[in-house]
């Protein structure tokens, strides 16, 4: 077991002991259990997983949208600094999969590279939150 | 003497605008309360950035790296925080006063002037100085802002930066001290400095793994630590600026208050003093008729 922080501007959105936490970086996923190496790494977009109790099946993980940050292993420590990171039961699928085409339009008709960055951003950042959305929808079908 | 016509109603104009102040300050104070919960959510954020850099500043030559590379200053970058409305007593103003004063001593040592202004309020103030170039206006900003407000500053203030055409830039923006105490400050977000206040643990001999790279980790923190910066900046302007309206509009929801009581005053002694006229002229034509 280890400690897991996950820090947002607008909150400590987690803080607990947890088992495994698996997360995306710029080089691909890496999963954090416990004893990992001192690491200072770079978050992207995606999911992070977080599995808390070690007996915990998949079905019973919880899961973070996240758009990018920076984490912290040390001595049994993560600390993950994100822009946002939503929880899933914050993300309703519905409104994720309206905001995920209003971006997708914002994106189409986009005229100037800066609104074509920040609708690409608003693509990709609804895009993460659809899929926490189904991942939970899917644990609730089983 | 006024009129009692004219008397009364400027007493039921006053009333109406005590109302209004009244409603404005108790808004006010709903807002800087939320404001103030708010900048104290987002402090863990603030810390960790922090100690993170601390922890950096272990590597060493943290000063080669171009967040923290000092160059020679001939342009400065100011982003100014201010209000996008009035009515908050001496918050503008103060701000523009302190902006005024900085932008003296920058002529003197020819130093040119960029501004990045967060609010209408500095934005027209800017506007008016020959001297400075108004790069853009954020006024979009609402009482709770989030991340994604205020990524759209950040990469533009770290663009300006990168592509050299600023060598420093600082974030102006109201302090929160207390309820009743807020003063206009600076700090400076770039070149960083790795010290950070509030800070004195140095446990930062051990060795740790960077990936993908040393650079890429430290623009990135250092990219946070700025956000951070900013971020706090802008909270605690907007909680000042919440308070400096509530303590305006209290003080003139108190004035309307003392106006009312003296014109109140005025209007007695004027519907007295035409009773008693009345009185005169009545008591006069009975003496007038018996003679």
């Amino acid at each position: 077991m280890f400690h897991f922080k996950l820090v947002s501007q607008t909150g400590t959105k987690f803080d607990s002991e947890v088992s495994e936490v698996v997360l995306p970086t710029l080089d691909g996923q890496i999963g954090v259990l416990t004893d990992h190496m001192p690491l200072v790494s770079v978050v992207s977009n995606g999911v992070i997983s977080v599995r808390v109790n070690p007996k915990d099946n998949d079905r019973n993980r919880i899961f973070f949208a996240t758009n990018g940050g920076v984490i912290e292993v040390d001595n049994n420590n993560l600390n993950l600094l994100v822009d946002e990171a939503d929880h899933e039961d914050s993300i309703n699928e519905a409104e994720a999969q309206a905001a995920y085409e209003k971006a997708q339009k914002l994106k189409s008709e986009a005229k100037d590279q800066v609104s074509l960055e920040y609708a690409q951003k608003m693509v990709d950042r609804q895009a993460i939150r659809l899929q926490v959305a189904s991942l939970k929808r899917r644990r609730h079908h089983k | 003497m006024t009129s009692i016509i004219v008397l009364k109603r400027r007493i039921n104009s006053i009333k109406g605008t005590r109302q209004i102040t009244k409603a404005l300050q108790l808004v006010a104070a709903s807002k800087m309360k939320r404001a103030q919960d708010y900048a104290a959510r987002s402090r863990s954020y603030s810390d960790l950035a922090a100690s993170l850099m601390q922890k950096l500043s272990g590597i060493g030559e943290l000063k080669n790296y171009v967040f923290f590379k000092q160059r020679p200053v001939k342009t400065k970058l100011y982003i100014v925080i201010s209000s996008n409305t009035g009515l908050a007593g001496a918050y503008n103003s103060n701000i523009q006063r302190f902006l005024s004063n900085l932008l003296e001593e920058d002529q003197k040592n020819s130093v040119k002037v960029k501004v990045i202004a967060i609010g209408n309020k500095a934005a027209h103030f800017a506007r008016r100085i020959e001297s400075v170039d108004l790069v853009s206006v954020y006024n979009n900003l609402d009482n709770q802002p989030t991340a994604n407000d205020i990524r759209p500053i950040l990469n533009s203030l770290i663009k300006e930066y990168l592509s050299e055409n600023v060598d420093q830039v600082d974030i102006i923006y109201t302090k929160f001290i207390s309820n009743i105490n807020q003063q206009v400050s600076k700090i400076q977000a770039l070149p960083a400095s790795a010290d950070v206040d509030g800070l004195t643990d140095n446990s930062t001999s051990h060795f740790s793994n960077f990936e993908p790279d040393v650079d890429s980790v430290i623009n990135e923190i250092t990219t946070r630590l700025i956000e951070a910066q900013l971020w706090q900046s802008i909270l605690e302007s907007l909680a000042s600026e919440h308070s400096m309206r509530m303590m305006a509009m209290k003080n003139a929801t108190d004035n309307a208050k003392d106006l009312i009581e003296d014109y109140t005053l005025e209007l007695n002694t004027a519907r007295q003093a035409g009773i008693t006229q009345e009185l005169a002229e009545i008591s006069g034509g009975v003496e007038a008729m018996k003679a």
